[in-house]
């Protein structure tokens, strides 16, 4: 897809609808706008720049535990357009442009202030231009965790390497055990 | 020149060591071999269980007993409007999967983080839960709960039993394709039509990272149709 939209605007517009999981609904006639707003709103140059089908589902599965309410969606609509304006300032077009233009961090900052709208808070796990382990996390006001999204859409399902690390760990134990000892019976050795 | 009582002090340092590294090595031995054997140990201790518990045919537990999966409606058709029924929380077993002709059994856990990944089989949130006639995407790790994906054969009856309804599918297509290659996916995911879309790392006996993934395509058989719309 040559006009790829950026995963951070995505984001953005992701985590806005993160919103109360108390009214956990289908998806409303605010949320089928915001969607709209995502799937259309970034036109550049007379050509809509609309987002990887797979973000609209995540955004559709996130409006499905939750029940945005008018007052809501403006207050949402405020900041979507005040994220939308600096991705046009910045002419974002592709994912390397955030980065290239040093965008990430205000980015974040649009969707934290979105979520704190309805209470939720937005953090980050790693480098979110590694696809495998950047981690987009939200969570409520009691802490708990409301989704966690990988860039990725196929995850790391390779063995699950618990034992094998513990295994590891134990190994390297013994190898340095025998390593400090021989060193030091071996000096007793040369001293006696 | 070392002294008697240096040479004595470094004898009763050799006689301390001489004691403590073979309790050293022992229980760092344990532990290495505690960690190396731990995946075939239940499995060894099950036996065990069967031949000296008394055990019996009717006291064994059966695959899945230890889901945490709380049941299904049992539904097989007809149509769920969206107040039929809860929509999946995020990290809650909404669902369990078997799969005919391998050893797949388990919880479907919605969401796919590595913490998930631990618990059972993954629904990604980036596919749509079943019923919505369009993509469902599962996944699991490859040395346990998917261990034996890469043995399904075409024809193979998948079952799916959600907290709504109860799902069937049917494999047409397996394939091995690269993680990065969205061409081997996207079609099915994203389509309009409903594909179950199983999932692991290849093959199963690797260790290290792969970048090569296992894909089982099911057509959809029987199940409720899903409205996620007001």
């Amino acid at each position: 897809m040559k006009k790829l939209a950026c995963l951070m605007v995505v984001a953005v517009l992701l985590v806005v609808s993160m919103v109360p999981a108390f009214a956990a609904s289908g998806i409303n006639q605010c949320e089928k706008e915001i969607i709209e707003y995502v799937q259309t709103a970034y036109v550049v140059d007379g050509k809509t720049i609309t987002v990887p089908a797979e973000y609209i589902t995540a955004l559709e599965n996130v409006f499905t535990n939750v029940d945005v309410t008018e007052a809501q969606h403006k207050e949402i609509q405020a900041i979507l357009d005040e994220a939308l304006a600096f991705v046009k300032s910045k002419n974002l077009q592709k994912l390397e442009d955030i980065t290239a233009t040093g965008s990430t961090r205000a980015l974040l900052d649009y969707a934290d202030r979105a979520l704190a709208v309805v209470g939720y808070h937005l953090s980050t796990r790693g480098s979110l231009s590694d696809a495998d382990h950047g981690l987009l996390i939200i969570t409520d006001a009691a802490g708990n965790v409301v989704a966690e999204l990988h860039p990725a859409v196929i995850t790391k399902t390779g063995a699950d390497f618990t034992s094998v690390a513990f295994g590891g760990v134990a190994a390297v134990a013994v190898l340095a055990a025998a390593g400090i000892a021989v060193k030091r019976i071996r000096k007793e050795s040369d001293e006696d | 020149m070392k002294t008697n009582s240096d040479k004595n002090r470094s004898k009763k340092s050799y006689r301390k060591w001489f004691l403590l590294l073979p309790i050293v090595f022992l229980l760092c031995g344990y532990l290495l071999l505690f960690a190396c054997l731990a995946p075939v140990l239940d499995p060894l201790l099950s036996v065990y269980r069967l031949a000296f518990s008394g055990a019996n045919v009717e006291t064994i537990d059966e695959p899945g007993a230890g889901s945490i999966f709380n049941g299904s409606t049992g539904l097989t058709t007809g149509h769920l409007n969206w107040d039929d029924f809860e929509f999946p929380k995020y990290g809650s077993a909404f669902g369990r999967i078997t799969v005919e002709g391998t050893d797949i059994d388990t919880d479907v856990i919605y969401g796919d983080s590595t913490a998930l990944l631990k618990r059972g089989a993954c629904m990604s949130l980036y596919s749509h839960i079943p019923g919505c006639g369009r993509g469902v995407l599962i996944g699991a790790h490859n040395n346990t709960y998917f261990h034996t994906l890469q043995y399904v054969k075409e024809g193979a009856l998948v079952h799916l039993d959600t907290t709504y309804g109860a799902y069937t599918y049917r494999v047409y297509k397996t394939a091995v394709i690269k993680n990065d290659d969205g061409a081997g996916y996207r079609n099915e995911l994203n389509g309009n039509e409903e594909i179950l879309l199983l999932y692991t790392c290849y093959p199963n006996d690797t260790i290290a990272s792969t970048p090569d993934r296992f894909f089982a395509y099911c057509e959809f058989v029987s199940g409720p149709s899903v409205n996620m719309y007001e």
